[in-house]
Order: C-alpha cells, then sequence, then structure tokens
C-alpha cells in the first residue's frame, strides 16, 4: 500500500527531486567504534608528522559511561585498522572514568550513578557532565628518531 | 631511540565537532532551522515528516536528508511532498558530518527554512555525532516500551525533544506516557515532550507549531 501510494504522489509532484546514492567512505568493519577508531588514528598520524617521529608506541585514551563506546569493541577495531594507518607497532590503553558532574548551584562535583543526572542534593534541576562523556585522547608516546636535544 | 610522551586532552570526535559547528552556523547565517531525527528502526520518523510537509504545504521551504543503510525507500515516501535527498551509508549505523554536508550540497535549492536530518534507524551509535543540528529530536513509539529512555541514556541526554509516536495504538499497548516521560527526563532534565500520531494526526499541528517556535527562539526569525 505504501508503494503504490508513493508511486502515485511521485508522478503527481514531478518538480521534488529525489537523488539517489551518496555514499560514504565506509569500509569494514562498519561498526560505531571503527569510526571513533578512523579519527583517533589520523590524530594521532597529524602528531606523528608534526613532532617528526618515526613512529607511536603507546596512545592513551579515556573512555566513561556516557562515550558510547565499548572498550573491547574499540580495542578490536584498533588492531584491524592500526596497520593501515601506519600505527602497527601502536598499543592502546583504554582508561574507564566515572561518569563526573558539576551542580551548577551548590558547585558540588559528584558521581552519577544509574544515569540520574540531578544534584544528589536537590538543588539543581540539571547538572553539567564533567568527565565520562567524550572519548579523549590524553597523551601518546612517540619514538623519536636519535639526535641532540631529543633525550627526556 | 627515545621515547617522547605528548600531552593531547583532546576528543576524539574534536576535529568532526568543528565541522559540524561550521555547517550550524551557516545554516544559522541563512535562516535554516537543522533538525537532526534520531529513533529506532520503525518508530515513525518518516511518516511524521510526511504527515508535517502535507500539514504545511507551501508554508515553509523544507528538505530532507534521509539516511538509510541500503535502500532509498523513505525517500521515496517523501519525495512528494519535500526535497529529499537519500544518503546511503552502506551499511555504517549512523550519519556523520562529511556525509551530511556533501549530501546538503546537492539538494536542489539550499536556501531552506528547515533542513530535517532523518538519521539511520538506531539509538545507539547516532548518539555520539553531531550532524550540525541545532535541534536533536528523539522519537520514541509506544510499541517499543516506556522503559526505554534509561536504556538508551546516552541519546535521551543529547536530545532536546522527545517525541512519543503512535499514540493510536496507546490502548493496545502497556506503555505509560508518563513514565516514558518521567524516565527520559532523569537523563535530561530539560527535555520538551510531544505526543503524535501521524496516522490520526493528532498532535501533528503541535509538532508543527513546535518547530516553529524553536525556529523563532533558535534562529531569531519569523520569516
Amino acid at each position: 500500500m505504501r508503494r503504490r501510494d508513493s508511486s502515485d504522489r511521485s508522478r503527481r509532484r514531478a518538480r521534488r527531486i529525489v537523488s539517489s546514492l551518496v555514499s560514504s567512505q565506509v569500509s569494514l568493519p562498519s561498526m560505531h567504534e571503527a569510526s571513533l577508531v578512523r579519527s583517533l588514528l589520523s590524530q594521532v598520524g597529524e602528531l606523528v608528522r608534526e613532532h617528526q617521529a618515526e613512529g607511536v608506541e603507546r596512545i592513551e585514551l579515556e573512555v566513561g559511561p556516557l562515550s558510547g563506546v565499548e572498550p573491547d569493541l574499540l580495542q578490536s577495531a584498533f588492531n584491524q585498522l592500526r596497520d593501515e594507518f601506519q600505527c602497527g607497532a601502536a598499543s592502546l590503553d583504554v582508561r574507564l572514568v566515572p561518569l563526573t558532574a558539576e551542580c551548577p548551584a551548590c558547585g558540588d562535583r559528584f558521581e552519577l550513578v544509574e544515569f540520574v543526572f540531578r544534584c544528589p542534593r536537590g538543588c539543581a534541576s540539571n547538572v553539567r557532565v564533567v568527565q565520562g562523556e567524550g572519548c579523549v585522547l590524553k597523551r601518546i608516546a612517540l619514538r623519536m628518531p636519535e639526535g641532540p636535544g631529543e633525550s627526556l | 631511540m627515545t621515547t617522547r610522551i605528548i600531552t593531547v586532552e583532546r576528543d576524539v570526535l574534536a576535529d568532526a565537532s568543528a565541522s559540524a559547528e561550521e555547517f550550524r552556523q551557516a545554516r544559522t547565517a541563512a535562516g535554516t532551522l537543522v533538525v537532526n531525527l534520531v529513533s529506532s528502526p520503525g518508530s515513525g520518523k518518516t511518516s511524521l515528516l510526511a504527515a508535517m510537509a502535507q500539514r504545511w504545504g507551501d508554508r515553509w521551504k523544507v528538505a530532507v536528508l534521509t539516511g538509510d543503510l541500503a535502500t532509498d525507500r523513505d525517500a521515496r515516501r517523501l519525495a512528494p511532498y519535500v526535497d529529499v535527498l537519500q544518503m546511503t551509508t552502506g551499511g555504517a549505523c549512523h550519519l556523520e558530518i562529511p556525509l551530511v554536508a556533501k549530501a546538503f550540497a546537492r539538494l536542489p535549492r539550499r536556501d531552506l527554512d528547515f533542513l530535517f536530518i532523518e538519521n539511520v534507524g538506531n539509538l545507539v551509535c547516532p548518539a555520539s555525532h553531531d550532524v550540525g543540528e541545532h535541534l536533536r529530536v528523539v522519537m520514541l513509539s509506544v510499541t517499543e516500551g516506556d522503559d526505554k529512555p534509561g536504556k538508551y541514556p546516552k541519546m535521551f541526554r543529547r536530545s532536546r525533544t522527545l517525541v512519543l509516536s503512535k499514540l493510536d495504538l496507546l490502548p493496545y499497548v502497556p506503555f505509560s506516557l508518563e513514565a516514558a516521560a518521567e524516565d527520559a527526563r532523569l537523563v535530561q532534565p530539560e527535555l520538551d515532550v510531544l505526543q503524535v500520531s501521524a496516522q490520526s494526526g493528532v498532535g501533528v499541528d503541535a509538532w508543527c507549531e513546535y518547530l516553529e517556535r524553536q525556529r523563532r527562539q533558535v534562529l531569531g526569525r519569523d520569516a
């Protein structure tokens, strides 16, 4: 019924346009974590070039309960994609942090449990999340060429 | 060889957020309210857009960018009423700003009053991605169950509006409108809640007026 409807109306209203198929650049593995890992690895690649490093040894990420990522899936997407981004020798450390918020009224900082976004003192109707919502690249360890002034 | 530790402290999606912000600002300047419509599959996004577009007629300049894993079925349903462009994600579970911007650039006219981005049906992945919208609207149909907001906190947290849909089916299912709204407001206390049935037409006028009001507030425009 739906298809009959739409084809009838399509004929009536010809000025509207349906263009087909703008395809995204997604290749395997086509999941959410893979697209995050691609963003991560391209940022890391920029840092490698900026610091004229020879490679990446370790990548440290911070995620929380509202980051929208599953650490195990993140790790497996990383393992599959790191070669493609010249990070074959790198390891990924994913650190889990609690969901932390701040009350705009009393200024208190607290951990949010069970996704109830209210100040435990009951003062504000909404709170500001300060940690555990994003997927944050904290630090990377770069392998540097030997040279003057390069020692830590 | 030596090792150098670099402190970065940057969100992985920071570049995407910057692109989304740029897209949003360009639409603001052009007087276009961008609405990102998210929900699980089959909750009625396309039906609501079709009902809304029929109600509006030629009153506003409207276009829809619709995301779909494999087909152009949604686009074909909407084509009789509005300019619509299909984004086939090739199996990807959500839309991202580069695809949205690319699709927008291919619209036949871009001086719009409203641009709707009908996201891929999924309450998980689209939650993380800013696609340059002013308003994120999450839909929940009464057949899905009133316990869903707490199960998908990120999606409801990052939405501004909750539309409870398929109200005509309410007599047949154990769904409490109050419980759903209350559950959603635990994660997002500032959520606006609307109720609609695209089939019976209940709430469609209120939805249209809500969007017009949002456009006035967000963009500061009347016409």
